[in-house]
């Protein structure tokens, strides 16, 4: 019986991993999800969304301030002279506060200037507001077909290598700067493997890794060569 | 004059990380999509929200991208995949799994292969349905997917011996069901 437990258990789980996503959806995930990193921010993901909170929390702050100080000043113009001190205060890094006369002179839009100080530290607000959105974006139906076509290559590498290849070689003449070059590159590894060709596979290997500034791809693709 | 070739090689470096981010997240997602799906999937969501579900897990993947270590991304999606399906629809929609037809578009496949192939997933999603929540996330991970004990530990934040645990009584109580369904059939 266990045998017979055994037996199916394995069917099953075969079954399983034959099962496969509808490939039309597939690369429309991809080409979705390729749009998203393209308008996504580039540098820093996590901190941009605190940044934009914060500069917008600045923003609303130094827009309430000058409400309420346009308020106050039409609600009291009349004391310019108890009014004139603050801006004297404020003042003191860009004039000396020995010209009190000025201000009072010019007394309405004086307090506004005051207001306007807190509002220099929103100044940094329009480069998040005014992020540079990538121009370029992926294709679906070019992302569909170079996915297909890796997809393919993926399923030839150990069965049908050379037919892998071919594959392969037809991804790089019609996406030679493709979305999917990296994951190409290791498919082509493992069916050079396959072949038995394991001094290209080790060139391309070399080649891969030298190429990926991150790094990402050396433990995949030594954990390919040591198969 | 040389040297504009070395000034040259500096503007790619500059520009370089977008490009690099953006082909490891195509590299992510053309090498574990398929997983992703099969495991949403046996988690108990129907074809269209093992859609949905990827996609989502795909995305947080995308913002988190640089918090992925190399050689942990498969662990990272299959726990985002559990906490987001867990999240959004639990994992006790069983009823869903038998009824809905089970697409086998395999184009090799003859129509009795197929036939076959389609009583075997049926079976399996029956079974599946009959574990408890804990033990199916475990024998899933471990059984179909392949996962390691430590793998299953790490993603689902339990202890080593707990996930041990986990796994041998998850292969019994499968085992239990199959034999059972094997005396069923033989009768």
């Amino acid at each position: 019986m266990s045998d017979q437990v055994d037996q199916l258990r394995r069917e099953l789980v075969d079954a399983h991993r034959s099962e496969g996503r509808d490939p039309t959806r597939k690369a429309r995930g991809l080409a979705e999800l390729m749009d998203a990193a393209d308008r996504a921010p580039v540098a820093a993901p996590s901190r941009k969304p605190m940044r934009l909170i914060v500069g917008g929390l600045v923003l609303l702050g130094a827009v309430g301030l000058i409400a309420l100080s346009t308020s106050r000043t039409k609600k009291a113009p009349p004391p310019p002279s108890d009014v004139a001190p603050p801006p004297v205060v404020v003042a003191e890094p860009p004039k000396p506060p020995t010209e009190p006369a000025t201000p009072k002179i010019e007394a309405p839009p004086a307090p506004v200037e005051v207001v306007a100080e807190p509002v220099k530290p929103s100044e940094p607000a329009p480069p998040t507001v005014r992020r540079p959105v990538p121009i370029v974006r992926d294709d679906p139906d070019t992302l569909a077909k170079e996915l297909a076509l890796v997809d393919r290559a993926r399923s030839q590498r150990t069965d049908a290598p050379a037919a892998a290849l071919q594959t392969l070689a037809e991804y790089d003449a019609q996406f030679p700067k493709g979305a999917l070059t990296q994951e190409a590159s290791l498919v082509r590894i493992e069916a050079l493997l396959a072949l038995g060709r394991r001094a290209e596979a080790e060139t391309l290997a070399r080649t891969l890794i030298a190429k990926d500034r991150g790094g990402l791809l050396k433990k995949r693709v030594e954990a390919l060569l040591a198969r | 004059m040389k040297g504009t070739s070395s000034a040259v090689a500096v503007v790619p470096e500059a520009s370089a990380p977008p490009q690099t981010r953006k082909q490891r997240l195509a590299a992510l997602y053309t090498e574990h999509s398929d997983g992703v799906w099969r495991l949403l999937r046996r988690l108990g969501n129907d074809a269209a929200r093992a859609d949905d579900v990827c996609q989502q897990v795909f995305l947080v993947a995308m913002d988190r991208l640089d918090d992925i270590l190399p050689g942990k991304e498969r662990a990272f999606l299959a726990g985002a995949a559990i906490r987001i399906s867990r999240k959004q629809f639990g994992l006790g929609q069983r009823e869903a799994w038998a009824a809905e037809a089970l697409d086998v578009s395999d184009p090799r496949l003859g129509p009795d292969e197929v036939t076959e192939l389609r009583r075997k997933r049926a079976l399996l999603e029956r079974l599946l349905s009959k574990l408890s929540e804990d033990l199916r996330v475990a024998f899933v991970l471990h059984e179909l997917e392949g996962y390691t004990q430590r793998e299953i530990g790490e993603l689902l934040q339990i202890p080593d011996g707990t996930a041990a645990s986990r796994l041998r009584r998850a292969r019994e109580s499968f085992d239990a069901l199959l034999a059972q369904h094997l005396e069923e059939r033989a009768q």
